[in-house]
C-alpha cells in the first residue's frame, strides 16, 4: 500500500489534452526492451515492467533483425554509459546504428515506440542526448525522471515530435505511467 | 648451521617461549586494534581472517571474522566493513549489523574492519589525495551503555606493514591492461582482489578473503564504501553482472520504501581488482559494493569536517542506506531463492537510525 500511495503521489503528468496519449493506453502487448546507450537502468526497467506485470522480452543489444512482427511495442531505454557500452564491446557508432536500424524495423513492423530515460542528469552530455534524440524522434510517448530536464530538453524534443512527455520525480514512479500505457 | 648451534638455538627459542606468559603466545591480534564491538546474541564465534590464510597470523593485516548463526539452515550472507577505514559509515554499518542483528536462517559472517592496517593510522603521504586519510582518528557515539568510541583510518594499507615499496611507475594489477594507476593503490585493498600470497600485505589480504568466500560457501556479499558528497559514486550500488537483476530490484525497492535514490552500474570486468568485479567472479558469491558519501571525502572539506552530525550526510543515514540496500537485497535473493534464504531480523530500519541515531542501537 504504501509503496502504490507513494508512486501515485509522485507522478506528474505533463503534456495535457493535445497529447492524448499520456492519458489513453495505446501500446500493444508484449512489449520489448533495449538499452539504448547500454546503461544499467535498463534493468531497473525491466524490474517496473515485472511489477507492473507488462509481458515483455529484453535485450540490451536488441538487433533490428531480431524483431518480430508478434511484438507489439518497443521500449527504449535510453542514456549512454561509456561503461556499459565497454563492457558490451561496442561503439558509440555502433550503438547508435544499431538504435537507427532498430527503429526502422519498429516502424515496418507498425511497433508502438516509448522512450523511457530514467538516469537524470547523469545520463545527460553529448553521447547520451544524441540518443535521446534519436529515440524522442521516432517515439510515440515518453517517460522521464525530471532531473533529466532541467533545461527542456525533453520538453523541447517532445513538443517538436508531437508527443505526450510524462515527468516523475524519481524512478520508481516510472512504473506507473508505463505501465497505463499498455492497452 | 651445526647440529650443536641448532640445538643451542632450539634451547634458546624453548626458553624464550617459557619465559613469556601464557597469552602472549597467542600471535592473534598482536598488531592490531582491539576494536569494542559487542556482538549480538546470534552470535556463533568469532574467527580471524588468517584462519583462511596462515600468512596473515600476527601481522597487522589480521583481524576479526564474526560469524552468527540461525537456528535453521540457510545461505550464508557476508558482511565487510573498512575496506577504506576512513569510509567510516561502512565500518558502523558493519558494526551496527554484528550487535544488532538476530539470524533465524542461515549466516551471517561479518567482518567490521577488512584493512586493519589501514584502520590504524592517518598518516599523510605526498602523492596521496587529502580524502584518502582525512578526518577524525575516533568517532564519538553516545549508546545506551554510555559513550564509545570507533577507530577512523586511512583509505590505505599502512606503507609499514605492506612489507613491500610501492612499485616505481606505478600500480598495475596483475591481471590488468589498464594504464598504472597511482602508486600508493598498490595498498588500496579494493583493488587488489583476488590477491596473491607473493606480494604486499594489502595482496595477502585480499587472497584471505577470497579463501573465506570459497571456504563459508557465501551466497551474498556486501562490500560498505563511502564517496564524495554529491560525487558520481555517492549513493550507488554496484553489482556484479551476474547479479544485476537482484541489485536492480532492490535499489527500486529502498527508493520506494524510503525514499533513498540510489544509481546502479554494474561491475567493468575489464577494471581489475575490485570487490564486486572479483568477488563475483572468483566465488559463488553475488556481489555487491555500496557507496554512502561521506562529507570529508569532498575536496572542499575542512580538516575539521564533522563525519556524525553532518547535516548534509549524516552518519545515521549513511548507515541506514547499507542496511536498506543490504536488506532489499536479501529479501529479493530470499525470493528467487528459497532454499538457500537468509532470515535476518533485529537490524533498525533506515527510518529509525535517522530519527534515533546509531548509537540508540548499540550495546
Ligand atoms: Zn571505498
Amino acid at each position: 500500500m504504501k509503496r502504490i500511495a507513494c508512486s501515485l503521489a509522485l507522478l506528474v503528468a505533463v503534456g495535457g489534452a493535445a497529447f492524448a496519449q499520456a492519458t489513453t493506453a495505446f501500446a500493444g502487448k508484449p512489449a520489448v526492451v533495449t538499452a539504448a546507450g547500454q546503461s544499467a537502468d535498463f534493468e531497473m526497467i525491466k524490474v517496473l515492467l515485472t511489477r507492473a506485470k507488462i509481458p515483455f522480452e529484453a535485450d540490451s543489444l536488441l538487433a533490428a533483425s531480431a524483431l518480430s512482427a508478434s511484438q507489439k511495442t518497443l521500449v527504449l531505454v535510453a542514456g549512454a554509459s561509456t561503461k556499459g557500452l565497454g563492457a558490451a564491446g561496442i561503439s558509440a557508432e555502433a550503438e547508435t546504428a544499431r538504435l537507427e536500424a532498430l527503429i526502422k524495423r519498429a516502424k515496418e513492423l507498425k511497433m508502438s515506440v516509448i522512450t523511457v530515460h530514467v538516469g537524470g542528469g547523469a545520463r545527460r552530455g553529448p553521447l547520451s542526448d544524441g540518443l535521446i534524440a534519436i529515440c524522442m524522434a521516432a517515439s510515440d510517448y515518453a517517460i522521464i525522471v525530471e532531473d533529466g530536464d532541467k533545461d527542456q530538453f525533453f520538453t523541447k524534443l517532445a513538443a517538436e515530435s508531437r508527443i505526450a512527455l510524462t515527468k516523475v520525480e524519481r524512478i520508481s514512479a516510472v512504473g506507473a505511467p508505463l505501465a497505463a500505457a499498455f492497452k | 648451521m651445526s647440529r650443536f648451534t641448532r640445538a643451542a638455538l632450539s634451547a634458546v627459542a624453548a626458553l624464550a617461549i617459557a619465559a613469556m606468559p601464557a597469552a602472549a603466545q597467542d600471535p592473534h591480534g598482536r598488531y592490531t586494534i582491539n576494536h569494542d564491538y559487542r556482538p549480538s546474541a546470534s552470535l556463533a564465534r568469532v574467527g580471524w581472517l588468517s584462519d583462511y590464510y596462515p600468512g596473515l597470523l600476527g601481522t597487522p593485516g589480521d583481524t576479526k571474522v564474526y560469524y552468527f548463526e540461525g537456528s535453521r539452515p540457510g545461505g550464508t550472507l557476508f558482511i565487510a566493513g573498512g575496506t577504506h577505514a576512513n569510509e567510516i559509515a561502512g565500518v558502523m554499518a558493519a558494526v551496527l549489523i554484528l550487535e544488532t542483528v538476530r539470524v533465524d536462517a542461515g549466516r551471517v559472517i561479518v567482518v567490521p574492519n577488512m584493512n586493519n592496517s589501514g584502520a590504524g593510522h592517518q598518516d599523510v603521504e605526498p602523492g596521496m589525495p587529502a580524502y584518502t586519510t582525512r578526518g577524525p582518528s575516533w568517532i564519538r557515539l553516545d549508546t545506551p551503555s554510555g559513550t564509545r568510541f570507533f577507530k577512523y583510518g586511512s583509505r590505505c594499507t599502512n606503507l609499514a606493514h605492506q612489507g613491500a615499496p610501492d612499485p616505481e611507475g606505478g600500480y598495475v594489477h596483475p591481471d590488468s591492461r589498464e594504464a598504472p594507476l597511482p602508486a600508493w593503490e598498490a595498498r588500496n585493498l579494493n583493488r587488489a582482489y583476488p590477491g596473491r600470497t607473493d606480494a604486499g600485505l594489502t595482496q595477502k589480504i585480499a587472497y584471505a578473503v577470497m579463501r573465506l568466500l570459497e571456504a563459508e560457501k557465501v551466497d551474498v556479499a556486501f562490500d560498505y564504501h563511502e564517496a564524495d558528497v554529491g560525487g558520481r559514486l555517492a549513493n550507488m550500488m554496484v553489482a556484479h553482472p551476474k547479479n544485476i537483476a537482484l541489485a536492480a530490484a532492490a535499489v527500486m525497492d529502498v527508493e520506494l520504501d524510503y525514499g533513498i535514490p540510489m544509481k546502479l552500474e554494474p561491475s567493468n570486468l575489464a577494471f581489475r581488482g575490485l570487490s564486486h568485479r572479483e568477488w563475483g567472479a572468483g566465488s559463488g558469491a553475488f556481489a555487491f559494493l555500496t557507496e554512502s558519501p561521506n562529507p570529508a571525502m569532498s575536496s572542499d572539506a575542512e580538516d575539521s569536517v564533522d563525519v556524525v552530525w553532518n547535516p548534509a550526510a549524516p552518519l545515521a543515514s549513511r548507515v541506514g542506506l547499507h542496511v536498506a540496500c543490504t536488506a532489499a537485497v536479501i529479501a529479493e535473493y530470499n525470493a528467487a531463492y528459497p532454499e538457500r534464504a537468509i532470515l535476518v531480523s533485529g537490524v533498525p530500519a533506515y527510518d529509525e537510525l535517522v530519527e534515533r541515531g546509531v548509537g540508540a542501537f548499540l550495546k
